[in-house]
């Protein structure tokens, strides 16, 4: 079964009044349970496409399929959709909010979707991205940036959602920290049995963790990597 | 200790003060360099950074640093009043910073920047620093005719260290440091980069002091390696014997760069030294 199935999508962006086609006719399947790869250089379009799929960015033309649901342009996601895909971002200082702690963070999904969010599940959920409990107390600025990656990693992984959404996700963290947090992926892809997207501009972190890969270019795809191929 | 070395430092401490503590950053540092290539390797946190700024003595409150001995081309650096830091600082020893986009000064075209920093240290005929100017942007790969009117946000990341080496190389520096130079660049240029600031600093006999996170691409480039750790140098070696390196430390730091080859293994991740 096809996690996401994408038919001609388009996208224009338009700024300062000038229109530009940043997405042209893409095509793409994923398959369930594979991490697949997005590479490219800055500007190709990779991060525009993770957006659509993560139903940040709405204003889109083509077919679009997501787990079970088809997608309608310029609609945001409902049901079950919205908790069973997550995104992480690049610079987890940017993505968590600087005035609320570690615990209110991972405590907010949860309360809104209707789950229990209590201390236990809070400090369940560090433990799974091997963070100690007494980090639930701490705001962004006192952790580090594996730290912050991870809480980031947490709070995605609450929801139990089918489909994870990475954009670059270990660009801003040394290698050591970043071995960590990519030994992580691949923990939390056979634990939870997801599917996960990953966008990076580094070929050898896609090389380490994809099973398939799509070279952009330009709003188009280039081609998929099988593999062997990497 | 060599009565020859071009920088000599002998138990460096930095320690930052908050409130009452005093937190030691980076503990009793101990290295002597000549005119070659030597990287220190760390992970974030471990003092590599603030290390740079102490030997140009840009620490400020509330960090402090002290040394039994901080000598560079045989001067006590531990006596230099503001103004013979100023001296010693762009002729003597300078710095390369992780991003060119805020290290450059955003109001002015490359060339009026270069033409100040040879201002500065030199008294020269304005022809000549022009001409100058033009032989050094030629040699780290630019041509003056297209870039010396240029702003830095016109600039490429690669363009931009390029420019910013030349300003440090144009007055002739003993010792270059480089602090992460190319943490900002794709490893396509980061690699250009690190290359041409490697092949320079051979061909002017200098001295150059790599500062990075990343073991195998300083490996690469450097004659010797330092490695890092809270605050301590501990682990030393030829950069051709790194790969056989029996530290610990050093051993998952060289081992935790994924690639293709790693597909499906867990990366090793540095272990837990303790103070």
């Amino acid at each position: 079964m096809n996690v996401i199935d994408v038919r001609a999508l388009s996208v224009r962006l338009s700024a300062n009044g000038v229109a530009q086609h940043v997405l042209k006719s893409l095509d793409l399947e994923v398959r369930a349970g594979e991490i697949f790869g997005l590479v490219g250089r800055s500007g190709c379009g990779k991060s525009t496409l993770l957006r659509v799929l993560a139903g940040v960015n709405r204003q889109w033309e083509g077919r679009l399929r997501l787990l079970d649901h088809t997608l309608t342009p310029g609609r945001r996601f409902s049901g079950r959709l919205r908790r069973e895909v997550q995104m992480v971002f690049q610079d987890p200082y940017a993505s968590l909010h600087p005035l609320h702690t570690v615990e209110r963070t991972l405590r907010e999904p949860l309360s809104v979707n209707g789950f229990e969010a209590s201390r236990a599940r809070v400090t369940q959920a560090l433990d799974e991205v091997r963070l100690a409990p007494s980090l639930a107390d701490r705001y962004p600025h006192e952790l580090s940036g594996g730290q912050r990656q991870r809480v980031a990693i947490a709070r995605a992984l609450l929801l139990k959602p089918v489909l994870l959404l990475l954009d670059e996700p270990t660009s801003a963290l040394d290698l050591s920290v970043q071995a960590e947090v990519l030994n992580l992926l691949n923990q939390v892809k056979v634990t939870h049995r997801m599917t996960l997207m990953l966008v990076s501009h580094d070929r050898d972190v896609i090389g380490h963790l994809c099973d398939r890969a799509a070279v952009m270019q330009s709003g188009r795809i280039e081609r998929v990597l099988e593999r062997q191929e990497m | 200790m060599s009565e020859d070395a071009l920088l000599s430092v002998r138990a460096l401490s930095i320690r930052v003060r908050s409130g009452r503590d005093l937190k030691t950053v980076v503990d009793s540092l101990s290295f002597d360099m000549g005119a070659e290539r030597v990287a220190v390797v760390g992970e974030s946190g471990s003092g590599k950074s603030v290390t740079a700024r102490a030997l140009l003595g840009l620490l400020r409150e509330p960090l402090e640093a002290r040394a039994e001995r901080l000598a560079f081309a045989g001067r006590d650096l531990n006596q230099l009043t503001p103004a013979e830091w100023s001296e010693v600082r762009g002729a003597g020893l300078a710095l390369v910073l992780q991003d060119p986009r805020h290290a450059l000064n955003p109001v002015l075209r490359v060339g009026h920047q270069l033409d100040e920093s040879l201002r500065i240290h030199q008294r020269l005929p304005a022809a000549e620093r022009r001409r100058r100017i033009a032989a050094m942007l030629d040699a780290v790969g630019l041509s003056a005719q297209r870039v010396a009117d240029l702003y830095p946000h016109q600039l490429s990341g690669g363009m931009g260290q390029r420019v910013m080496l030349a300003m440090m190389l144009i007055n002739d520096p003993k010792l270059l440091i480089a602090d992460e130079p190319t943490s900002a660049l794709d490893m396509e240029a980061s690699d250009q980069v690190l290359e041409l600031m490697s092949r320079l600093v051979a061909e002017r006999r200098m001295g150059l002091l790599l500062i990075s996170h990343d073991l195998r691409q300083v490996a690469r480039h450097c004659d010797r390696v330092l490695v890092m750790h809270r605050g301590r140098i501990v682990d030393q070696s030829d950069a051709s014997e790194l790969a056989n390196s029996c530290h610990p430390y050093t051993r998952a730091l060289w081992a935790c760069k994924p690639s293709a080859a790693t597909y499906g293994t867990v990366l090793p991740v540095t272990p837990d030294l303790g103070r």
